[in-house]
């Protein structure tokens, strides 16, 4: 999304829908950007009235109000026109640093997640570094580090960038935008992450391992901004009605046993931005297609799961 | 090469050409080539579970929703439902129907209003406990537009053994009642139900339902009740309701839930509520309906304390005629008396109490006009004008209307999660006729889509996918039934086409049987009963039996 205008990508995909007749679902629907976070209110209007007027536009979240994303990505994209590799020794030069740092500070027609994070370096957390970097990093803001480094916190972003493969979580979202989207209807949960087993991994997104028991700890129970039935129906019978996938998303005869049976007083993430390789507790049994996959709180193995072939 | 390939592709469009005439060919004139029963084009499908609207065609075939999408087949009947909501059809979770649906199995009020599946018997079944199989094969070999499921009385069971006596069974007494409901429940009874503000329910104590509760607990069944106090004492009456439930271990119904006591209204409710949430947090089954209307209707008998009716409709009539006891029941009319519910204090008075139904052709004048104005016309005291309409009433059971709800708590109560919506009103024995209970009142014809038209449309106090959700998915989970309330693939097709901008009740208390707008299409088991707002005569509907049932 470009910076300021949030809804205009919006009014291009629901047009799309419009006008091939077809449903359009929007991926981690978020307002990245300080500037933006007020466009959230704005966007779930913009998709109500589209669907008021027969457009099946749909969205979903993660309930995570930092993103995940390279370093790197904090720089004009058009610097990288010549490839990454030729560009990242070009960032030793002095003038060329000047110069990049105007662009960061004071344009914004681009996606500018320095602004996104407020102009606030300590916003900007670095979750993983190269082998040739210092480790101590990992978990520290930009600012933190330059503290570390005892030097310039431009200085130590450039550094930081031109080692190559630095990933940081910026805390580009806010916790009101996160209450919107649950509170709409039509807004699923969706993680945005990859299969992952923490033994033979270094860093992820903490939405890799707790979205979904975040949405019923911190959502629901803690802060009661949606009742646990509508947290479920968000994770459950709403992305089955929208995806066609009659025979799953609801617990009833005939319908395949996928079942999680989870203890609402403990159910809860446990991983963190500063420790996300962790699994989530209080999921004491997960079915799938009728076979336990979890079975008290231990993953059994088993591989029951089904390729869904899309059949129309 | 590149002639060679244009020929190819005329060649592939030819073939496409001939196929296609010859598709259509076959569908001109047999009927076996048709790919589904129906199919219902266009509309905004809400699935019923709370979730908003899809945009999609849904294919009906031998009575279930078999294709849900972008159907590219066809249809023997297709109905184009463009610019209309698509939802599974309305569940009425406090029906009356169960005597006349015996005379009308076409149930036009009710079908015309959505209604595709009806819970009856807050009275019970209309039948003894071991004729209930016969009442089911009546009601299927007669047709039914509905699908109707019934409880059967835990008061029918006391009456077959106690008869009208105010006291408690003996434990051999109390044996042979549950035998009789054990009965009732092999025979398909969804569960159990009291209406305790009504002699000679209202005999019965909280123990003795806790023991006749299990008998249905035992299947799977579920407690409905007409509470024993709906006013001031609704808070302990939703208490013993969710004892009885605890105790009895099976889910409890609060049978059309209200506040009916003006000083309470704005509290009552919420306390009530907050009590049934608690009960529901430990794990108590509990969950309330509601119709949608400010009035009560119900006998003008309930105006008379408990005692007197003890014994039965006679001895009433006989007592009523003692000056000496007409004393005694008029100051109890004021002061209170144990057992009894007073309606008119929770009405605020006889101005609030209106005569719809004197079942006398010579007190018809006085309908529609409260007790308060009859008795000044009359220069008598309210209270002898109440015994007297009751003595006087020839043709059935005397009827009032009692205006003691406010809109404040229809509301409260309607943002609850666990509450669904019934109308407590029969079938009418003719379109528009009053109810079978002779009771005419808004909400036999317009309960439903006055849900949608002012709670959702005016009001906003719900949106509609919660809406339609208290009406389908939420009732039938209520009740176990698993194949319905849902538009799913393989779930009977129970569906209601309306359209958001028209659907409207327009039964009012001075004109309470009028039929409502908007709604075009009504399907029961995939066959249309409601063709654009019409009856079709059709008669799908199939017994819902309860959860003891087995062939």
């Amino acid at each position: 999304m470009r910076a300021g205008s949030c809804s205009r990508p919006f009014k291009k995909r629901i047009r799309i829908g419009e006008e091939a007749h077809i449903p359009v679902h929007i991926y981690h629907l978020k307002a990245a950007g300080q500037d933006n976070w007020p466009l959230m209110s704005k966007a779930i209007a913009l998709i109500q009235s589209a669907r008021d007027r027969g457009v099946d536009v749909s969205a979903d979240i993660y309930p995570y109000i930092r993103n995940g994303i390279g370093l790197g990505s904090f720089i004009h994209p058009k610097q990288y026109a010549g490839g990454t590799d030729a560009f990242l020794p070009t960032l030793s030069d002095a003038k060329l640093r000047a110069e990049m740092r105007k662009e960061i500070e004071t344009t914004s027609n681009w996606e500018n997640w320095y602004q996104h994070v407020g102009k606030n370096w300590d916003n900007v957390l670095v979750v993983q570094v190269p082998a040739k970097v210092d480790k101590r990093f990992e978990g520290k803001s930009v600012q933190e580090i330059a503290g570390l480094r005892n030097a310039d916190v431009w200085d130590t972003f450039f550094y930081l960038v031109q080692q190559g493969g630095v990933d940081v979580d910026p805390k580009s979202m806010n916790e009101e935008q996160k209450q919107q989207a649950l509170r709409a209807p039509f807004v699923s949960i969706g993680s945005d992450a990859e299969p992952m087993n923490p033994a033979t991994s270094t860093y992820a997104h903490p939405r890799t391992f707790g979205t979904f028991p975040r949405i019923l700890a911190k959502y629901v129970r803690e802060e009661k901004v949606i009742s646990l039935e509508t947290a479920i129906r968000e994770m459950t019978s709403l992305p089955a009605n929208q995806l066609k996938l009659w025979n799953r998303g609801r617990v009833a005869p005939g319908f395949a046993a996928d079942i999680v049976l989870f203890d609402p007083a403990k159910v809860a993430d446990t991983a963190t931005f500063a420790k996300p390789l962790s699994y989530s507790v209080g999921m004491e049994y997960v079915l799938i297609n009728g076979k336990l996959a979890i079975d008290r709180g231990q993953p059994t193995g088993v591989l029951a799961g089904k390729v869904i072939r899309a059949n129309r | 090469m590149h002639h060679r390939r244009t020929h190819f592709l005329f060649c592939v469009a030819a073939l496409v050409l001939l196929l296609s005439a010859t598709t259509a060919h076959a569908q001109g004139t047999t009927t076996d080539t048709y790919d589904y029963d129906v199919v219902i084009r266009g509309g905004r499908v809400l699935d019923g579970a709370g979730n908003p609207c899809i945009f999609a065609d849904v294919a009906i075939k031998d009575g279930r929703f078999v294709k849900i999408g972008k159907i590219a087949g066809h249809g023997r009947t297709e109905i184009d439902a463009h610019g209309r909501y698509v939802s599974p059809g309305w569940i009425d979770m406090m029906d009356q129907s169960g005597p006349p649906l015996l005379k009308n199995g076409l149930a036009e009020n009710k079908l015309m209003e959505g209604v595709t599946s009806a819970i009856g018997g807050e009275g019970g079944t209309p039948v003894p406990a071991e004729q209930i199989r016969d009442y089911w094969a009546t009601l299927e070999k007669n047709g039914i537009s509905l699908n109707f499921g019934s409880y059967f009385s835990e008061t029918q069971a006391r009456v077959a053994v106690l008869g009208y006596d105010a006291r408690q069974p003996t434990p051999e007494e109390l044996d042979k009642m549950k035998a009789i409901l054990d009965t009732a429940m092999q025979n398909g009874a969804m569960g159990m139900t009291t209406a305790l503000i009504y002699p000679p329910s209202s005999y019965a104590t909280t123990p003795e339902l806790i023991e006749m509760a299990k008998v249905v607990a035992k299947y799977g069944g579920i407690y409905a009740s007409h509470m024993r106090g709906e006013g001031k004492e609704l808070v302990q009456s939703v208490d013993e309701l969710i004892e009885i439930a605890e105790k009895g271990g099976l889910p409890g119904e609060v049978f059309h839930f209200k506040a009916a006591y003006s000083p309470g209204w704005g509290k009552l409710m919420q306390e009530a509520g907050a009590h049934i949430d608690a009960a529901r947090a430990r794990g108590v089954d509990v969950a309330a309906d509601l119709y949608v209307y400010t009035a009560g209707g119900t006998g003008l008998e309930a105006t008379i304390p408990s005692w007197a009716h003890e014994g039965g409709q006679e001895a009433l009539i006989k007592r009523l005629g003692d000056p000496e006891i007409r004393a005694r029941l008029k100051k109890e009319m004021i002061a209170g008396s144990p057992g009894w519910w007073n309606i008119i204090e929770a009405s605020g008075g006889w101005q609030n109490v209106i005569l719809v139904n004197a079942q006398n052709p010579d007190n018809a004048r006085f309908q529609g006009r409260s007790i308060a104005d009859i008795a000044k016309e009359l220069k008598k005291d309210p209270a002898d004008v109440a015994f007297d309409l009751e003595m006087q009433g020839k043709t059935g059971r005397v009827l009032a209307i009692y205006h003691m709800m406010s809109e404040q708590d229809i509301e409260t109560a309607l943002k609850f999660p666990w509450t669904s919506i019934g109308s407590d009103a029969g079938t009418a024995l003719t379109l528009g006729g009053d109810d079978a209970l002779g009771l005419p009142h808004p909400r036999s014809y317009g309960n439903f889509p006055r849900v949608i038209a002012r709670y959702v449309r005016e009001t906003h106090t719900l949106t509609l996918e919660d809406a339609i959700r208290k009406m389908t998915s939420w009732p039938a989970t209520r009740m176990r039934i698993a194949d319905r309330g849902i538009i799913r693939e393989g779930i009977w097709a129970d569906a209601v086409i309306f359209d958001y901008d028209k659907i409207q009740d327009r039964s009012t208390y001075d004109q309470p049987d009028v039929t409502p707008d908007g709604i075009d299409f009504v399907l029961v088991n995939g066959q249309i009963v409601i063709d654009h707002g019409k009856h079709t005569g059709a008669r799908p509907g199939k017994i819902l039996y309860g959860p003891g049932f087995s062939r």
